[in-house]
């Protein structure tokens, strides 16, 4: 059974309304105008319950729009993240509501043969799978001090999937790339409005790599709207903005593309540097944030809790991008760092999920957990300040109380 | 890492746009597009001390948990003040988990995702890329509105001008008093 788009098959949501909603909306206007009166007590009830399809009650509301909710912690105990409980991040207000059936994506720029894609095309490359987590690039971020500017993510930025599609490698090499091909474009159906598209490229290296794929389908569906239906980008350890939703062309370009989400968001400083340095240039002395660093936090308990002296089972979940994690350890208030163990083994993409036995004496109490990627890289104590907060991956810090 | 399957795949698809989501997703998105489409956004408060020219502009960031000034973006809201006269601005952000900011910015500024400068000195708040959720106190600045053209009244935060956090500041020659009006 197909899909029924609420605005009609192929239509772009434009942030417009379409006729049927049209018919809706002139009925509903004395409505919302009542509801503009009793608005507090609507925005509450709504944060309790937001009415978006195919996203659980119970995730965290960061903005309305555009849409950004954050997954609570007691979701990431699973190895997979369940699709309706995975982190939304979109950038602009609105999305796609695509159609496979009228979806295309164009290839172009530096290639010998201009491609335009259909979705049965795509079926003829090889199917894969991959499990990796997907993240955003300002995840945690809400913890850095002094406070760097965006929004303010706890842990919940981040989810692990089982992905589907086809290797973005096999795609772009039926275009017959040239030489002059040393970026790739992802360009996305975000309604943008007068704004400027939704565009971020990738080097060539990392998009010819085997793991980085166009994908279909999230844990054994089709991919959610808000998770790009009908095809995203899968840039497996790179920044969740990386991971470009409903894909409708490709540019191969000689360089970084040059739009604002490559020149004016997610760039970082190269060295460490004052929070009250203003001298930089952020497009010119910055540079792209691409992999992502060696990472972990708690699952459970939850920072803040109060559990019953004794015996207490620690858990969390740790990953590095295009890299294993080696050891996670664990400190009670300061003492040894003591190794916890690996419940679940992740790869290079996916995570690993981790468990310590701790017993813990009547009291208040800081448990910070560090972990070391294959590269012999741990998380540092202090996030890496960056104007724009991204990459914040210190130790993770419970406030527990005994009692 | 990658396991292939060279299988075809068939798909079985929910239908989760029934008639009772459909109506959810419009009344929900009606809610939260009531502020710029319909109006619904709540001008702000313009004070104007005839004697000492002086503007006092009061401004409440993303009403509706959405990106904008008072409800209006994209130019929706039009200030307008006297070339010479002093303007005092406040924001407050109702958003605790958002961080926004305003500063008034050259026009041409409010397509850019970052990289502001004010229009004229003191046109801005120190951290305006930082800016400031619900938990802090409200922004302030004054500037001295010296020459009439129009300007752009934008969120500093990267990315979120970028996407229409922003609005109209227009400086006018032989203005009586400012005003404050949407389109």
């Amino acid at each position: 059974m197909d899909r029924e788009p609420a605005a009609g098959p192929g239509t772009e949501w434009n942030g417009g309304l379409s006729r049927r909603a049209l018919l809706y909306r002139s009925g509903t206007i004395a409505g919302v105008v009542a509801f503009a009166g009793a608005w507090p007590l609507v925005r509450d009830a709504l944060a309790q319950e937001p009415a978006i399809p195919g996203v659980a009650a119970g995730m965290k509301v960061i903005s309305r729009s555009p849409i950004n909710l954050e997954t609570p912690i007691p979701p990431l105990r699973t190895w997979i993240t369940p699709n309706d409980w995975f982190f939304v991040r979109l950038h602009l207000p609105g999305y796609a509501q695509l159609n496979r059936e009228t979806w295309q994506m164009t290839i172009d720029g530096a290639v010998g043969q201009p491609l335009r894609l259909a979705w049965a095309d795509m079926q003829r490359f090889t199917h894969v799978e991959l499990t990796a987590w997907v993240q955003c690039a300002g995840n945690r971020r809400g913890h850095f001090q002094p406070k760097a500017a965006g929004g303010q993510w706890d842990r919940g930025a981040v989810g692990n999937a089982r992905w589907s599609g086809v290797r973005l490698r096999d795609v772009l090499l039926s275009a017959n790339p040239t030489v002059k091909a040393h970026h790739v474009a992802f360009e996305g159906s975000d309604p943008n409005g007068a704004a400027p598209p939704y565009v971020r490229s990738i080097p060539i290296e990392k998009a010819l790599d085997p793991n980085t794929l166009l994908v279909f389908e999230m844990n054994g569906q089709p991919l959610p709207t808000l998770h790009g239906f009908p095809v995203r980008a899968l840039v497996p350890g790179w920044v969740g903005s990386a991971n470009v939703k409903w894909i409708r062309a490709i540019h191969l370009v000689e360089e970084e593309w040059n739009g604002p989400y490559m020149k004016d968001l997610y760039r970082i400083n190269p060295v460490p540097m004052n929070p009250t340095d203003k001298t930089f240039s952020f497009s010119q002395d910055f540079v792209p944030t691409t992999v992502f660093p060696v990472n972990s936090f708690f699952t459970s308990p939850v920072t803040g809790d109060t559990l019953p002296a004794g015996s207490v089972t620690l858990a969390g979940v740790a990953y590095a991008g295009e890299t294993g994690i080696a050891k996670i350890e664990v400190s009670v208030d300061g003492g040894a760092w003591r190794p916890a163990r690996i419940t679940t083994p992740g790869s290079a993409y996916a995570w690993y999920q981790w468990e310590l036995v701790e017993t813990l004496a009547r009291g208040r109490h800081e448990i910070a957990a560090r972990a070391t990627d294959w590269r012999g890289r741990t998380q540092p104590r202090e996030g890496l300040w960056n104007p724009q907060g991204y990459f914040y991956n210190a130790w993770d810090v419970l406030a527990l109380t005994a009692s | 890492m990658v396991s292939t399957d060279t299988h075809e795949r068939r798909h079985t698809r929910k239908c989760f746009w029934s008639r009772a989501s459909q109506a959810a997703f419009v009344a929900f998105l009606l809610l939260g597009t009531a502020t710029t489409v319909l109006g619904a956004g709540t001008v702000p408060p313009v004070g104007y001390d005839g004697a000492t020219h002086t503007v006092s502009l009061s401004l409440t960031a993303a009403q509706a948990d959405a990106y904008n000034f008072n409800g209006y973006a994209g130019g929706a809201l039009v200030v307008k003040v006297p070339t010479g006269s002093t303007v005092q601005v406040t924001m407050r952000n109702v958003a605790a988990d958002v961080s926004h900011s305003v500063l008034v910015a050259p026009w041409d500024q409010r397509t850019k995702g970052s990289g502001f400068t004010p229009a004229f000195p003191g046109a801005a708040p120190a951290d305006f890329e930082t800016g400031i959720t619900s938990h802090d106190p409200p922004l302030h600045f004054t500037f001295s509105a010296r020459s009439a053209g129009t300007y752009a009244l934008l969120c500093g935060v990267p990315g979120h001008a970028l996407i229409g956090m922003w609005d109209e500041l227009d400086v006018v020659d032989g203005l009586s008093a400012p005003s404050a009006t949407t389109k």
